[in-house]
């Protein structure tokens, strides 16, 4: 047959069942739409930083940095620029910056450059003119940044910088045309010495970066990691993106995890979707073999149907899924960029449309011709039934045993708390597996449940309601629809479960952490949220209501391709490691330990990239490398790339500096927080730059950011349940209206409309209700091994607590969904006129 | 058992012109009787069992089903009605998916006996028609003659005061029509059932107690049942 002609085909079939395709078309769309929206937000979180630090490096390939965020003198770079090979070498001075102004306030990562940067051809110089705000004693931010913070060009804005306050003229407003997809990022721009001057920093910078001359990139390596002797360190000028993919891997792990149930939840909508028109499709391929076109033709026709709507669907499907990742997925998860500078820009790249349309088309091809290849081996044969019941001997007997063994496998692997990720996920199928395939013995068990229970009633509805789940043809079809609620609530119980148990873990972590101080007085600003911000102690005197003002000290230190968060607690702090998250050593040496001084808590990762466990001596490489010994191993406390934990002497010592990162008070008994709070601000005095926090404030903040790094998890389950909510009234409808002529007979026989509502009603409470329960007993199960395979995927602390209420209300409100749609779309469909049933 | 009386229903074709589906018909069926109603495609036959069978409500006229008259029920009754008093024989053997062949055949007294119940009551009538080793067999474990015994058992399942028998052996080869008109014949007069079958086929005029012919909407004598009297 033409190609022409299948296609004239094609379109007559579609005018005839318009309704039935445009349903298939939703399933499909969903699937490919929670897939896409995955797809664009885990690009976008790399791409953006990615874009942010290609920009600012330009084509410079190599760069040297002070150790553990210090500062190197501004001679350097002299020194560096003059090496044999060395093209171009652009000294920068980055800092983090609150800047405020009338509307807010935002935290900005400021970069301080000379007109040598041009040489290194940065997009923030491409197209804007360094020279002209080199000239300048002001600095230059992107204009959706000014127009937040209701500042204007020549402006006077607000700045604390390292715990001081400045003010500084808005020099120029960068635009889109300027700076690209900068614009959305957190960044600002300075001449390098009114940085200094802004930092207090006279002559000093954090890095240089070097463009050597093509095909002498060794030799200048060589000559820098020369020069740069055991202070400073030789890194690619890309080290920023490789430490962000790590920093990011968990948060995109996680990702895929959930974008995995996603598309498996998708595919289940579309081949429920598209089920419903099979047995058109069958009424063609029957037609085709009888007019004496063979099998092949058949199947051409078939797999045009299956390209048109796969496409179809998938072009709505994308169109859908940038809708959920603009309006849903806008906002990244913050928390990364306490360490690192990103913005807000989308990355939409042609994989992530390439995966998601090609998705939807295999999904539409798999659903439609698998259906159509058993009906033209039947059709050929002239048996039709025998598949059936080909497939029906093989679901009563050997199926049942393949599910139990996969659930009783599955189980064992959840019960038995695996550390391993990939034994965690092969539980997790194992368990999927398992559902699927019992899904049709448990519905049999279903059917008989309710002909016993209602054995006594004298009623023809709960009759009606279970016929579809008696009847061969119609079974696959009514099935589909509970194995799409059994998947979907599965992975929403587990992700739910699994999410609640990580954020319960990190909650703790959070009061442990902000309970180290009663009262703290930090630089203000979203990003120093950790309190990483180094500044010079201003002297405070005795206070009523404060018995003690201590030091703490913390940083980000880069330790292979990790950037890890450093905690240096008082020596007086009672617990200087949060309890509940040691995971190797002697819990009740551990605080006595590090209080003492030379030891150090590292968590479990940062101790096998240094290959240390406890009671080995480490040399972490800080400004002044010094041996420690490891007093105990630890959960990464919520930072994904890792923890050390030290007390402040120690951490000053490794540093070489005196700078804290913050204040901490310890109250007089009877002294509430608060009044802690106002003695310790009033102290400071209105111009000292810091913001005085109680640790409740903190714990709030931190807990706060911590389920912002987790919101997308949820975000993720709710939409897959949102999703399978719509995609199973869609299917639901579908079958109704399919069943027009038989709710015809039923009233031609002489049944109310009412009772065949009430079918209806109960036929969709059942399929749904099944699909529910099965897929939250065994998302309870699930939810063991996922919250296991996070924990390792993330090394976030965990607390376990089985996900029973949420389970509960998620059956409850799904079914109840469902439900009320069947119930208001089966009212015009049990309105069917009776005389229809008579032909 | 069945008076139909003046009964007429006319409806407008899309071009405008009045069809005179059923006009002006009068009959009456006595309890046991078999009526055979000949007409050709278009005649009013299925117009005028759906007024029988309070599917649509008439012009004119009246249809009385054991001294009550039918044609000005709701819905509601109407359902009621059909559900207790009327069985249903069609063309195609209408199965409820997945239902063995006694349940298909206890369907109607779902709605007033409890199912194992609704069982019992109609295994001796399935044991009259031969199907007494049919009881769990699926429609399509069954011939075509077995599928028309379920469904004239269905119809009198309810011990109806009247069947309403639209092409029932439409599908069936000669042998098996014989069969089943011979069967409803049988049954109908045993249970005192008022019968009106609407048929083409030649063989049933043989088993009908009356033999009518609607044509253009109205009834009169079969010509050819006539030439054979």
């Amino acid at each position: 047959m033409k190609l022409s002609n299948i296609a004239s085909l094609w379109w007559i079939r579609l005018c005839a069942r318009l309704g039935q395709e445009l349903l298939a078309l939703v399933g499909i769309a969903v699937g490919v739409a929670l897939l896409f929206a995955a797809l664009v937000a885990n690009a976008s979180l790399v791409g953006s930083f990615q874009r942010t630090m290609d920009a600012v490096i330009g084509q410079a390939r190599m760069q040297v940095t002070a150790r553990g965020g210090g500062t190197i003198n501004e001679q350097t770079a002299v020194k560096v620029r003059q090496l044999d090979g060395v093209a171009a070498a652009a000294p920068v001075l980055e800092m983090r910056a609150q800047v405020v102004g009338p509307d807010g306030a935002r935290s900005v990562v400021m970069i301080g450059v000379t007109s040598d940067y041009t040489q290194i051809n940065g997009t923030i110089t491409r197209k804007f003119a360094i020279s002209y705000l080199v000239q300048q004693s002001g600095i230059a931010l992107p204009a959706p940044v000014t127009k937040a913070l209701g500042l204007a060009l020549g402006q006077e804005a607000s700045l604390n910088i390292n715990g001081v306050d400045r003010r500084a003229r808005i020099a120029a407003q960068l635009s889109s045309d300027q700076i690209g997809a900068l614009v959305d990022s957190p960044i600002s721009v300075a001449p390098l010495r009114y940085a200094q001057e802004l930092s207090r920093q006279p002559g000093r910078i954090s890095r240089i970066f070097v463009l050597p001359e093509e095909g002498r990139d060794a030799q200048v390596a060589d000559a820098l990691r020369r020069l740069a002797g055991a202070e400073l360190d030789v890194r690619p000028a890309d080290f920023e993106a490789q430490l962000f993919r790590q920093a990011s891997e968990p948060s995109n792990q996680s990702m895929a995890m959930f974008s995995a149930f996603s598309a498996m939840v998708g595919f289940l909508f579309a081949f429920s979707a598209v089920l419903l028109t099979v047995p058109a499709r069958r009424l063609v391929v029957s037609d085709l073999l009888l007019e004496g076109y063979g099998g092949a033709t058949a199947m051409k026709v078939m797999l045009f149907d299956a390209l048109m709507l796969g496409a179809a669907a998938s072009v709505v499907g994308v169109g859908l899924g940038e809708q959920v990742s603009r309006h849903v997925f806008a906002n990244p998860p913050s928390f990364l960029g306490l360490a690192f500078p990103y913005g807000t820009e989308r990355i939409v790249t042609v994989s992530s449309v390439a995966l998601a349309v090609l998705g939807g088309v295999v999904a539409s091809c798999v659903a439609v011709l698998a259906p159509t290849a058993l009906a033209v081996r039947a059709e050929r044969r002239g048996e039709v039934g025998l598949p059936v019941r080909r497939r029906r001997a093989l679901s009563t007997k050997l199926l049942p045993v393949c599910g139990g063994i996969a659930l009783a496998t599955g189980a064992a692997i959840a019960f038995s708390a695996p550390d391993s990720v990939s034994f965690a996920l092969a539980g997790l199928v194992l368990l999927t597996v398992a559902m699927l395939v019992l899904l049709p013995v448990s519905v049999q068990l279903l059917v008989a449940s309710v002909d016993q229970l209602t054995a006594s009633l004298r009623s023809v509805v709960p009759y009606i309601a279970t016929t579809d789940l008696r009847s061969s043809t119609a079974r696959v079809r009514a099935l589909a629809v509970t194995a799409t609620g059994a998947v979907a609530v599965f992975g929403s119980v587990a992700l739910q479960g699994a999410h609640a148990d990580l954020q319960r873990g990190l909650d703790r972590t959070s009061v442990d952490l902000s309970s180290i101080g009663e009262v703290w007085a930090v630089p203000p600003g979203d990003a120093n949220l950790l309190a990483t911000v180094p500044f010079d102690a201003p002297q405070v005197d005795a206070l009523s209501g404060i018995d003690r003002i201590d030091s703490y000290r913390g940083s980000f230190l880069d330790i292979g391709d990790r950037r890890v968060w450093v905690i240096g607690s008082p020596t007086t702090a009672r617990h200087p490691v949060p309890r509940g998250q040691v995971r190797e050593g002697d819990t009740a040496l551990v605080a006595p330990r590090i209080r003492a001084g030379g030891w150090v808590v590292l968590s479990t990762r940062v101790a096998s990239e240094l290959d240390v466990g406890v009671g080995d001596r480490v040399v972490l490489p800080t400004p002044v490398p010094t041996s420690l010994r490891v007093a105990a191993l630890t959960t990464n406390l919520g930072w994904p790339p890792g923890t050390i934990v030290l007390n402040a002497d120690d951490y000053a010592r490794l540093w070489g500096s005196e700078q804290v990162s913050a204040l901490q008070a310890t109250l007089s008994p009877g002294t509430s927080p608060e009044e802690g709070a106002r003695a310790l601000r009033a102290a400071l005095g209105p111009g000292s730059g810091l913001d005085v926090q109680t640790s409740q404030t903190r714990e709030r903040d931190q807990r706060a950011a911590s389920r912002e790094g987790l919101v997308r998890l949820s975000q993720i389950a709710l939409l897959v349940l949102a999703s399978a909510a719509i995609a199973m009234a869609a299917a639901m409808a579908g079958l109704i209206w399919q069943r027009r002529e038989f709710l015809a007979f039923v009233k031609l026989e002489g049944y109310s409309t009412g009772e065949v509502w009430r079918a209806l009603v109960v036929q969709a409470a059942l399929l749904v209700g099944a699909g529910c329960v099965l897929g939250a007993c065994f998302g309870l199960l699930g939810q063991q091994l996922l919250a296991r395979a996070l924990m390792e995927v993330t090394g976030f602390p965990v607390d376990y607590a089985l996900a029973w209420p949420n389970a509960l209300i998620t059956c409850v409100i799904v079914t109840a969904v469902v439900v009320l749609v069947v119930a208001l779309f089966g009212r015009r469909a049990a309105g069917v006129e009776p005389e229809r049933g008579l032909g | 058992m069945l008076e139909l009386d003046g009964l007429t229903k006319h409806f407008q074709s899309p071009d405008g012109e009045v069809v005179r589906a059923v006009d002006e018909v009068s009959l009456s069926v006595s309890a046991g009787e078999i009526v055979a109603l000949y007409g050709p495609s278009g005649s009013g036959k299925t117009t005028l069992l759906k007024l029988v069978a309070a599917l649509l409500p008439p012009d004119a006229g009246k249809v009385v089903v054991n001294g009550c008259e039918v044609s000005g029920l709701s819905g509601r009754e109407a359902a009621a009605f059909r559900l207790t008093e009327v069985g249903l024989i069609r063309q195609t053997a209408d199965f409820v998916p997945g239902a063995s062949a006694i349940d298909n055949a206890a369907f109607k007294l779902l709605g007033r006996y409890r199912i194992k119940e609704a069982r019992h009551r109609v295994e001796q009538l399935m044991g009259e028609l031969g199907l007494g080793e049919r009881l769990t067999h699926r429609g399509s474990q069954l011939s075509g003659g077995e599928r028309q015994r379920v469904m004239i058992a269905r119809a009198l399942a309810i011990d109806p005061a009247l069947v309403l028998a639209d092409e029932p052996t439409g599908n069936l080869d000669s042998r098996r029509s014989e069969e089943v008109l011979r069967l409803l014949r049988r049954l109908s007069h045993e249970r005192r059932t008022a019968t009106i079958l609407v048929t083409h086929d030649p063989l049933a005029a043989r088993y009908a107690d009356r033999v009518l012919e609607l044509h253009d909407g109205r009834l009169r004598p079969h010509i050819s049942s006539v030439a054979s009297a």
